[in-house]
């Protein structure tokens, strides 16, 4: 198999800032690989010089998700990588990353890049803590430094929306009443 | 793994410290509650007005606590000198040594003999070693410096300024660190608010151009002056925070509860080395000296319901919290820390509360009227100072959700307004800026006002909102915690005679700062009533906007309840806020265009209709699409070349979709809206949601150009059918009115000529600016107005 014939896929999974200068080094690394990149449609522009030579695909479904999907795990990649330094409104984007078919799959952090995979599970988990900690943005829709966010943004969604209705529908019927 | 491993450890001893103080929370809880009811204020308590002593301002014991620092004396003390040689009163300087090892006493004996020695065996600390000095004080106020100060030479005339009121207990320095590069991690211009039962602190930022008294929650113990009787009577520093931490913070509150103040004067300069004693002891001794003293505090100090509960039964959850929460070592370590610091707290508990039960006793104020005062000089200044001279040029502030515009969508209203006052009076303006475009607006704004700030609109999520209480449009993008920072800043810290908020965006944003001020609310649009009136079939969204209304119903009720004067600009609208928010004071006040500077176009003649406004509002879009779809070929089938022209920016596709319909053209945002207006026949504002003033109604009155409206498109201006305009309730009548305006030309003329004279006669900016004026001038002057019923 000729080097022209491996196959990369790059989420682009950070905000251009950040992943402009990744996705330089991603590119120049793999000069001789099929490069395949998912990018958000409204930061394309950003990389428009870098994406010359790439398969350049939106991150977003046009249509279905099912066949979205489909289509991505239709492809067995060499390697596919994400990036992650913590904004975690880029989260589909990682999810379309654990999707993809790939013999190797790495991730790129802002401590360096280790290599994403289930048979390393202390590797995930150290990530995953650190992570915990230094995050930027909100995530689940809670503010900034918000603790256990999922957990709060689940209960916002489910009991908290149930709560709030009730409350609000007592709340009005009392100044119904009062006014 | 060492990482892993004591990750695990940390929530093991957190959840084992959370178990183990769930029963001492809830036990804790109820004792202080129970307090709570034995120590209500008497009105045998020592009110601070009735026994204000008089007291000299002219001269100060300016008081130095000193531990084996020398190296910082050497700074200190002839900058003292300087300073004290520059104000020119009778003051002293004592120097307490804390029992030094080096030579800091010699040293000051031998380079400044003026200077009052007062010797400790050995290391007081902060409290005791001053409370123990209280005596050496001969002056009425004593000024407490650390010994890694150096003073500004004019520091002391603003400071003692301060105390020409009566009621002032402290008074404190601006502080700038030594290490300029250093972030200002302590400016003197201090704030705090309990947050889900931790007690935060903070220094805000400090502008410039400050002068004049800025109240703040606490006064330094290490750049401040304080009222020698009345610190005294105190008690001075609460033996429960020794050693060190909270002392200050206390004592202020203490006095700020007993009725009297505590200012920041940011004329009075001083520059700290930051920690330079502190920085000697072992870091983990302060981390939970530090940690003990926030939750004695809380405790001690903080006698609501509300603060009582949450500093006791979250005390579990919060423990976890913090230990999680902050940053710098490992979480192991932090959560020993907080187990720690917890721990301590159980030796003080009993002493926490007797003082407790004993100063409750003697409040005057509750803590929500303290931490209310605390964080605003405009509510500070309208509770403590006399109503400025109604006659006088006023000092307004005005905050705006949008940059307003001139000419371009419906904020030439506000645009106009702030061209008129800004002639008359001292305008600061605060806008936030949305868009790149903003800027060139912005910069026509500039001369108009006295000062303007525009900040960019910072998207990001700074509110829970687990229950959905608040809309979901005002939490995703005006919830910023940076934003609201900067408001809070502007709004302690400046000097103003009465605020103007505009549009709910921004009003949201200030809610928690703004009540209790000379403020008006101006509604452009209830949005209850937008909510209820959204042109919607379907079950589901029908409940969805049932519940929606709903929301906004409760939220702007308690929204509009915190301002002075809520302001709309049409009677139903005012009639709808008064009948939902019944104790607050609603006024009507229509806003109009510049008329002076419009002409008037020559007589229409063709078939044009023309539709002006920003086809990114919801309303808009739904006029237009309705329009097109149900009016116009009932018009083109009586008249074939009818055309509509729709002028305006932020269409949406559903509004660009509309072209393709015969006769239909899209202008985009017009850069001059006499020629559009020029170029047609009639005007139309089919307008069938919403709420609110059309100003485009009043601009196509004021071009003279007649018009078709909904009778929503026409609230809030008095017309009358077939005088000015035509009103039109379904489609059917719609087209009918159009059709016979499209070829009645004697008729449209008429109308042409009533409607302008309408406008100059009740519609005018000059109009809209008196009444705001009038309206200022009643508020700063306390008169109740009459409102709307």
């Amino acid at each position: 198999m000729s080097s022209r014939d491996q196959q990369v896929v790059v989420f682009l999974s950070a905000p251009p800032e950040q992943a402009r200068g990744e996705l330089e080094a991603i590119v120049h690394d793999h000069a001789k690989s099929r490069v395949t990149v998912y990018v958000r449609d409204s930061h394309r522009h950003e990389y428009e010089d870098l994406l010359a030579e790439c398969f350049v695909r939106s991150d977003k479904p046009k249509g279905s998700k099912r066949a979205f999907i489909r289509e991505l795990r239709g492809h067995l990649y060499d390697e596919a990588i994400a990036l992650d330094f913590g904004q975690w409104s880029f989260f589909p984007s990682r999810i379309l990353f654990f999707l993809a078919r790939s013999q190797v799959k790495s991730v790129r952090t802002e401590r360096g890049v280790f290599e994403f995979s289930l048979l390393k599970p202390t590797t995930l988990l150290g990530h995953f803590i650190y992570r915990i900690k230094h995050r930027s943005g909100s995530v689940g829709g809670m503010p900034q430094g918000t603790p256990f966010p999922f957990l709060f943004a689940l209960y916002r969604k489910t009991f908290g929306l149930l709560f709030g209705v009730a409350w609000c529908t007592l709340e009005y019927g009392w100044r119904r009443v009062t006014r | 793994m060492s990482q892993l491993a004591g990750f695990i450890a940390g929530c093991i001893v957190l959840v084992v410290v959370a178990v183990v103080f769930i029963p001492f929370a809830i036990v804790w809880c109820t004792i202080l509650l129970l307090a709570g009811l034995v120590s209500r204020p008497t009105d045998t308590g020592t009110k601070p007005s009735d026994d204000a002593p008089a007291r000299r301002t002219d001269a100060a014991s300016i008081m130095i606590l000193n531990w084996n620092g020398r190296a910082f004396l050497e700074k200190l003390l002839p900058s003292l000198r300087a300073a004290v040689a520059h104000h020119g009163g009778d003051h002293e300087v004592i120097v307490i040594d804390n029992g030094s090892d080096d030579d800091s006493v010699e040293f000051v004996e031998l380079e400044f003999p003026e200077v009052k020695l007062v010797r400790h065996s050995r290391n007081h600390m902060f409290v005791r070693g001053y409370n123990e000095a209280w005596d050496a004080a001969t002056k009425d106020i004593v000024v407490l410096l650390n010994n890694d100060m150096v003073v500004d030479e004019g520091f002391l005339g603003p400071l003692l300024e301060g105390f020409e009121h009566p009621d002032t207990f402290a008074v404190s320095s601006q502080i700038f660190l030594a290490d300029e590069t250093a972030r200002r991690v302590e400016t003197g211009l201090t704030g705090g608010a309990m947050r889900q039962g931790v007690l935060k602190l903070w220094h805000d930022e400090v502008a410039d151009h400050l002068t004049g008294l800025i109240p703040v929650l606490w006064a330094g113990g290490g750049s401040a002056a304080f009222d020698r009787r009345r610190l005294v009577s105190l008690g001075g520093f609460d033996a429960l925070y020794d050693p060190f931490y909270f002392e200050d913070t206390g004592l202020s509150f203490e006095a700020w509860k007993r009725g009297w103040n505590v200012l920041f004067a940011p004329e009075s300069k001083v520059v700290h080395a930051h920690q330079g004693s502190s920085n000697r002891l072992p870091p983990s001794f302060v981390g939970r000296i530090r940690r003990r003293n926030q939750h004695l505090f809380a405790w001690r100090h903080l006698t609501s319901w509300s603060h009582t509960v949450s500093s006791t039964l979250l005390l579990p959850l919060n423990v976890a919290r913090l230990a999680l929460g902050n940053r710098g070592s490992s979480l192991l370590a932090r959560a020993k820390l907080e187990a720690v610091g917890l721990f301590l707290t159980f030796p003080r508990l009993v002493l926490t509360l007797r003082a407790r039960i004993k100063n409750a006793r003697l409040a005057t104020r509750t803590d929500a009227e303290v931490f209310d005062l605390a964080h605003s000089r405009h509510r500070f200044e309208c509770l403590t100072q006399p109503a400025p001279d109604p006659e006088d040029q006023l000092d307004i502030l005005m905050l705006a959700a949008r940059v307003p515009k001139r000419g371009v969508d419906g904020s030439w209203g506000l645009f106009e307004l702030i061209r008129l006052l800004g002639q008359r009076h001292r305008i600061t303006l605060c806008v936030l800026m949305d868009t790149q475009d903003d800027n060139g607006h912005v910069d026509i704004l500039r001369p108009l006002v006295h000062r303007l700030e525009a900040w960019p609109i910072e998207r990001e999520i700074g509110e829970m909102d687990l229950h959905h209480r608040m809309p979901v449009h005002l939490r995703r993008y005006y919830t910023s915690p940076k934003l609201r920072q900067r408001l809070a800043v502007l709004l302690r810290a400046e000097r103003f005679d009465v605020v103007q908020i505009d549009y709910i965006e921004i009003a949201s944003m200030v809610r928690d700062i703004i009540h209790g001020t000379r403020s008006v609310h101006i509604v452009h649009e209830p949005w209850f009533r937008a909510e209820q009136s959204r042109q919607i079939g379907g079950l589901f969204p029908r409940v969805l906007k049932q519940a929606r209304f709903m929301q906004a119903i409760n939220y702007e009720s308690k929204l509009y309840s915190r301002f002075a004067v809520v302001s709309c600009f049409t009677s139903e609208d005012a009639e709808l806020v008064a009948r939902w928010v019944p104790n607050t004071r609603v006024e009507i006040n229509p806003m109009g265009p510049n008329v002076e500077n419009i002409t008037p176009c020559p007589p229409s003649t063709g078939h044009t209709i023309l539709s002006v406004g920003y086809f990114g509002h919801a309303p808009n879009i739904d006029a237009a699409i309705w329009f097109v779809h149900r009016v116009l070929p009932l018009v083109q089938a009586e008249v074939p070349d009818a055309m509509l022209r729709f002028a305006g920016g932020g269409a949406t596709d559903a509004i660009v979709a509309l072209k393709e319909h015969p006769g239909v053209e899209l202008l985009g945002r017009v850069k001059d809206l006499f020629a559009e207006m020029e170029n047609c026949t009639i005007t139309i504002a089919p307008v069938r949601e919403g709420g609110g003033l059309r100003t485009k109604v009043l601009e196509s009155f004021a071009y003279g150009r007649t018009m078709v409206v909904t009778p929503l498109g026409a609230s809030g201006i008095e017309v009358t059918d077939n005088v000015e305009c035509r009103i039109a309730t379904d489609e059917h009548a719609f087209a009918a009115a159009v059709v016979e305006l499209l070829r009645n030309e004697d008729q449209r003329r008429a109308m042409e000529n009533a409607a302008r004279e309408l406008v100059a006669d009740h519609y005018t900016s000059e109009i809209h600016a008196r009444r705001s004026e009038s309206l200022y001038r009643e508020i700063c002057a306390g008169t109740s107005g009459e409102g709307v019923a």
